[in-house]
């Protein structure tokens, strides 16, 4: 086992507010807030391609890692590792609970095709709800991979830390995302030529 | 099957090497592989696009504080102090809890017979357990203080039947049960809680006076060391004031002259070190507490001169004036304010007088303290 200093693995500013928050220092907590909400929310809209689900689930994971910040420890990743942990879980759950009605709804809607003419005329933001619409048909890994790589840019070593497994089973896991994607966005008419 | 994995492998170190040098290799990428990185890069694009809206920003942030403030405990906390042997002792702490609660029913019922136990039953050390359990669960200080409070009155409660009964022996084991109760208040500071503390000893050192008139002389000693433990959480290393007239002849036991105050820490520091594992992690804590530059114990004098400068020692007067009960009735536990034993220490001035006034005939009729079992919303986070 290493005997580094496990908290080094973040950023000075943040294991400084994460040690008042374990405190229950509500000021900390809140700055913590500030600084990741934008990946939390990121990440939550990758995953359930809609604004309001993502925002509701997003303010889910900060009032349920404030309930367990006591219980925080650091095991040699950043914060928002741990945060991401808290944001699997309230994803999880809520596809449990949502699934019969939305499966349905994801059947009669898939995706909007009669657009796909218009594809590549698209704002970004309708390209990131495209993909949030296909990313969220992957598996739990290949997501994650892709949220870690591509939208958090963190490079495959560190994803690799994070998800606890080796940096060839990251890399083998980015190239299928990125393959079943790609199939995925096909599947629903978008053109993504090079 | 082998070279197609083998394949994938190729291509996956391709994507790999192609994602970390884009600039140079995206021209010279073709089929899968280009639009794979293209794909990547779409991503990469569309990821700074996607942002919580301003107001949904300030609205969730407004409601995370509100959520916090809710969820916040009622005083500050020291974990700072305690740090990991507080957590490990919580762990232990719940450990014990979930064993208590995963008793059988004839257990339980053990457990419930338990709190009439008395110092050489059988079932005593499951109460003494149970009081372990019950103060590492206290959220606060004051809880703690409080549930300690009922604690010493429960040791006075049991001293005084084991009299009755006359199991003179265990009067002994009682009382230093009491004596190492009392070493655990913390009756440094000067807040209203303290105060309360203060109140509550000197009913107590009024009841153990009179038990001492009666006491065969086996049980006397016992008797004479929870007096001493008394005064020292009065901040007395030996009387300042003459006891209270009770209508009775005055005690001649003299017990803080015969006890010298660094035997006396010496038997209270043994008596604590025999305690359970619960109670010496408490005290671990207290004395990390105490370490951390807060005032010793034993300034109680001082501090009582301080909360009433006309009489100091005009003790047996507030003993009336500050009963164990809220005025309100409401039990004293962690739900009563602090404005409840603020009541009860500092009782209006137009009511103190001298201790005269007193003279409690029948101290063993004092209303006991009504129970504080932590209620289920006590729960901590």
């Amino acid at each position: 086992m290493s005997s580094a200093d496990p908290s080094a693995a973040d950023d000075p500013r943040i294991v400084a507010l994460v040690g008042r928050a374990v405190a229950r220092d509500q000021a900390a907590f809140a700055e913590l807030y500030d600084l990741h909400l934008d990946r939390v929310y990121r990440y939550m809209y990758y995953r359930t391609a809609n604004q309001t689900d993502a925002e509701d689930l997003t303010e889910q994971v900060f009032l349920q890692a404030w309930a367990a910040i006591e219980r925080f420890r650091w095991r040699g990743k950043p914060f928002l590792a741990w945060l991401y942990t808290v944001a699997h879980n309230v994803v999880v759950d809520w596809r449990r609970r949502a699934t019969p009605t939305r499966s349905l709804d994801d059947a009669d809607n898939p995706i909007d095709v009669e657009s796909t003419s218009a594809t590549q005329a698209m704002s970004q933001w309708i390209d990131a709800d495209l993909l949030a619409n296909a990313i969220k048909r992957l598996t739990p890994e290949q997501q994650q991979v892709i949220t870690l790589k591509f939208l958090d840019g963190f490079d495959t070593a560190r994803i690799a830390q994070l998800m606890d497994k080796r940096e060839g089973t990251i890399r083998a896991l980015q190239l299928r995302a990125l393959q079943s994607l790609r199939r995925e966005l096909e599947r629903q008419g978008v053109g993504l030529a090079a | 099957m082998s070279s197609s994995l083998n394949h994938q492998s190729a291509l996956a170190a391709a994507l790999e090497r192609a994602l970390d040098d884009r600039d140079s290799a995206t021209r010279v990428l073709e089929g899968e592989l280009a639009d794979l990185v293209g794909l990547a890069e779409t991503l990469e694009a569309t990821a700074c696009d996607v942002a919580p809206r301003p107001d949904f920003r300030a609205a969730a942030r407004q409601r995370l504080l509100v959520q916090m403030t809710r969820s916040a405990p009622a005083a500050p906390r020291v974990r700072a102090m305690h740090g990991m042997a507080m957590d490990r002792l919580r762990l232990w702490a719940a450990r014990l809890a979930a064993g208590l609660t995963a008793l059988s029913f004839a257990g339980a019922a053990a457990a419930s017979a338990s709190a009439t136990a008395l110092p050489g039953d059988t079932l005593y050390p499951v109460k003494q357990a149970s009081e372990a359990v019950a103060l590492q669960l206290a959220s606060t200080d004051s809880a703690r203080q409080e549930l300690l409070l009922r604690q010493v009155d429960m040791r006075l409660d049991e001293t005084a039947r084991l009299l009755e009964q006359g199991r003179d022996t265990d009067v002994a084991l009682a009382a230093a049960r009491y004596d190492e109760t009392v070493a655990r208040l913390d009756v440094a500071d000067r807040s209203p809680a303290s105060e309360a503390v203060q109140a509550n000893l000197r009913v107590n050192e009024v009841r153990l006076s009179q038990l001492l008139q009666t006491a065969p002389a086996s049980a006397r000693h016992g008797l004479e060391r929870a007096l001493a433990a008394t005064e020292r959480g009065l901040g007395r290393t030996r009387p300042t004031a003459p006891l209270p007239n009770l209508g009775v002849a005055p005690v001649a036991t003299a017990t803080s002259e015969q006890l010298q105050p660094d035997e006396a820490e010496h038997r209270a520091t043994a008596n604590i070190e025999s305690a359970t594992a619960g109670d010496a992690g408490e005290r671990a804590a207290r004395e990390s507490h105490d370490s951390a530059g807060l005032a010793p114990r034993g300034r109680g004098v001082e501090a009582r001169a301080e909360a009433n400068p006309v009489d100091p020692h005009a003790g047996t007067a507030e003993v009336e004036d500050s009963p164990p009960q809220a005025p309100d009735g409401e039990p004293r536990g962690v739900a009563v304010s602090e404005s409840h034993a603020a009541s009860r220490a500092n009782p209006p001035a137009a009511t103190s007088q001298p201790s005269q006034r007193v003279a409690p005939t029948k101290p063993q009729e004092r209303p006991a303290p009504p129970r504080t079992e932590p209620g289920p919303g006590r729960g901590r986070n």
